[in-house]
């Protein structure tokens, strides 16, 4: 379970967040949504420890994490952001590899792993060696799924993982994306704005509005019942035009 | 056989110890070259030390400062530049008197080589002896002369003019012109009478007399050996010996011929040398490759060498400057402002800190190779992608995994661009290196300047010029293995 404890998030004048009270729990699939500018990314920040809350804590389990070593912390969050972010200079099998050598794992345990995943992930093996200028979005995606995986933290983290990508490619993606949440059984925490994605994937779902969840529950539940009158613009602005 | 090398490598230590070097400098001219090349095969054959040369100093400041600081041992001077340019006193006038004006120096002078070096005016042989003119006062009678003076020599105050009150000479036709030209007016018979440098090798070539000047108006240019008093003390013998082989030993028309044999007979300065001291000029064999191979090796050492320095530092610094945005600024300037000192200048400034040799020059060309450096690291590693800063710090990346993981990886191609700048820069500095006698290519370059010989100017231009464009390639090898290939594919 992860608990964001009366967080508050502030920058300069600004105030993002204040006593803001947030629980996910464990080896769910949790969605959050929201419009632009809303902080749904913001809490990704805030959990991954980029970004350090002016007030409040936050707790893995029974782990206050906003106090320990960012190193440390990195072993507990596998993180997946919007373009990858592999590191160009790196082959794949490296990209894949840096974090279990910035934790001094076990090079063989490592490759293990590595094998593992790529056939869960459907990377091809064959891509492990190029770097990461020659594979297409999709398959960067799936490498940098591979990478956030690969110590094999309880926590997976994504920030619109699949915005970048052409339909096709995003719905098979999706399709690897939900055999892994499956099989690995991790808390994940996805940020979209997509209410496809939050449909395919969410146990429980967020919708958050300048700073506050506006409503909580299943997909299913805000759908039907959207609490507010955001909510409500929210999802018609998402409806196809049939 | 192990015990046998043992004692034979003991034995020539202790044999190199017992003989100690001195160092005999030297200006960058003719004349300087000669004479100091004398004073060395002098020094050789009297066998007290060995002798290392570092000819072809730039001028009398770097030269003799370099004598101040120990650099070198001994070097031909002249009087009249001792009392104006060093002890910065006119009025010394004898040699007993610049010598002891030279002991708060604790140095001192021989007595005189003989001739003088002076501005002198100069006439063809023939029309000296039809017309009886053989002395500056002689030139009372013929005032209607045709001269023809350097612009220099008609303007300053202690010129012409000068010249003219002291004698109570009035010579109306005069006519002003370039140095260079007077000898070829001179021969043209366009003009009788110009200004010359009394030892100057055209003298003899276009067989001038100069007028004595029997009134004493020019001053005394007289070459002596300068030194300081605790060689004299040190080396008792070879200075002996130096005197007795060169006090009133050259006179004027002895040091005309010397120059002529090496400006215009094209002999070697050696050879000038030997014929001086009646030695017979081994056949020196002086194949091009065998001049510049050894000078070709000293130029890379300077340029490799300081281009390491500059790189460790430069790269420091620049991962310094993109970490710390306040020093960032400063480190920038500082460095930049090295790069606005102009080489030679700078090369002069550090005498007095590093003395003369190879350590300014490596100085030198460490400031110069550190801007390129520097300011490409700052710039690669600031320009990498926000995203994969982001990235390394959610990996959670200590500052030092950040660096090599990171930072110096993906700046790579700034950073090897930036080295590949001080390289060429560097070839090309190294080159004016000679003037505080570091040596190298610039040797050549600096004694063909001097000799006028083009040929040994390009026996050092080209090959410098080769090497900049070798090591261009070399660097653009480099880059194959330094930049990552990711980088790399990227790029085409």
């Amino acid at each position: 379970m992860i608990t964001l404890s009366d967080v508050q998030v502030k920058f300069d004048q600004l105030t993002i967040f204040d006593h803001l009270q947030l629980e996910f729990e464990s080896n769910k699939t949790h969605v959050l949504l929201g419009p632009s500018g809303c902080g749904k990314t913001t809490i990704l920040r805030l959990i991954s420890g980029l970004l350090k809350p002016t007030k409040g804590e936050i707790f893995l389990d029974d782990k206050n994490i906003t106090q320990i070593e960012q190193k440390d912390r990195s072993s507990l969050l596998g993180f997946m952001v919007q373009e990858g972010g592999l590191f160009p200079h790196l082959t794949i099998r490296d990209n894949i590899l840096l974090p279990g050598i910035l934790h001094k794992k076990d090079l063989t345990c490592l490759k293990t792993r590595l094998k593992e995943l790529v056939e869960m992930v459907q990377l091809d093996p064959l891509h492990l060696n190029r770097y990461p200028i020659e594979l297409s979005g999709g398959q960067k995606q799936r490498a940098a799924l591979i990478r956030a995986l690969i110590l094999d933290p309880p926590v997976l983290l994504m920030d619109e993982p699949m915005s970048a990508l052409d339909p096709l490619v995003r719905m098979s993606l999706q399709k690897s994306l939900k055999v892994v949440f499956n099989e690995l059984k991790k808390t994940v925490i996805l940020v979209t704005h997509s209410l496809n994605e939050a449909s395919f994937f969410a146990h429980e779902t967020y919708l958050l509005n300048s700073g506050k969840i506006e409503q909580r529950g299943s997909f299913e539940e805000i759908l039907k019942n959207p609490a507010t009158e955001f909510a409500r613009d929210f999802i018609n602005s998402q409806v196809p035009l049939v | 056989m192990k015990y046998i090398l043992i004692v034979f490598f003991l034995c020539s230590t202790i044999f190199a110890k017992e003989l100690p070097t001195i160092t005999v400098g030297s200006k960058p001219f003719t004349e300087g070259y000669i004479t100091s090349e004398i004073i060395a095969q002098i020094i050789e054959n009297v066998g007290e030390a060995r002798v290392v040369r570092k000819f072809g100093l730039g001028g009398t400041g770097v030269v003799f400062s370099a004598l101040e600081n120990q650099e070198i041992d001994i070097y031909p001077e002249y009087t009249g530049t001792i009392s104006e340019a060093i002890l910065k006193q006119k009025n010394l006038k004898t040699i007993s008197e610049i010598q002891k004006a030279l002991e708060v120096k604790s140095m001192t002078t021989s007595e005189s080589f003989g001739f003088n070096n002076t501005y002198a005016l100069a006439l063809k042989r023939d029309y000296s002896e039809f017309k009886h003119l053989v002395s500056m006062s002689d030139l009372k009678n013929f005032q209607t002369i045709k001269g023809g003076f350097s612009h220099e020599f008609l303007d300053r105050a202690d010129g012409f003019r000068a010249m003219s009150n002291h004698y109570n000479i009035e010579l109306k036709n005069k006519v002003s012109m370039q140095h260079a030209l007077a000898y070829e007016a001179l021969k043209n018979k366009q003009v009788e009478l110009i200004e010359v440098y009394s030892t100057d090798a055209k003298i003899e070539k276009f067989n001038l007399r100069i007028l004595k000047d029997d009134k004493n108006f020019f001053p005394k240019y007289l070459a002596v050996i300068l030194t300081s008093k605790s060689f004299v003390k040190k080396y008792p013998k070879t200075w002996k010996v130096l005197t007795d082989k060169l006090v009133g030993k050259i006179d004027t028309r002895e040091m005309i011929k010397l120059n002529a044999l090496v400006e215009l007979e094209g002999k070697t300065i050696k050879q000038a040398a030997n014929y001086f001291l009646n030695i017979k000029s081994s056949g020196e064999s002086f194949g091009i490759f065998k001049r510049i191979r050894p000078l070709l090796i000293e130029h890379l050492e300077m340029v490799a060498f300081s281009l390491i320095a500059a790189t460790i530092f430069g790269i420091i610094a620049g991962v310094f400057a993109s970490k710390f945005k306040f020093f960032a600024q400063f480190i920038l300037l500082i460095t930049g402002l090295f790069q606005t000192i102009p080489s030679l200048a700078l090369l002069c400034f550090l005498i007095p800190l590093v003395g003369i040799g190879k350590p300014p020059a490596y100085v030198a060309l460490f400031l110069y190779g550190l801007l390129p450096i520097v300011r490409n690291t700052y710039s690669g590693i600031q320009s990498i992608d926000p995203k994969l800063k982001e990235y390394s710090q959610i990996l959670g990346m200590s500052s030092l995994e950040k660096i090599f993981h990171v930072e110096l990886p993906l700046a790579s191609r700034h950073i090897m661009s930036g080295i590949k700048t001080s390289a060429v820069i560097n070839v090309g500095t190294t080159t004016l290196a000679a003037f505080i006698g570091a040596g190298g290519l610039g040797d050549l370059i600096v004694s063909g300047l001097t000799l006028n010989d083009h040929r040994v100017i390009l026996m050092g231009a080209i090959p410098s010029a080769l090497l900049a464009l070798a090591i261009h390639y070399f660097f653009e090898l480099l880059d194959l293995i330094v930049i990552p290939r990711g980088l790399r594919i990227g790029e085409k």
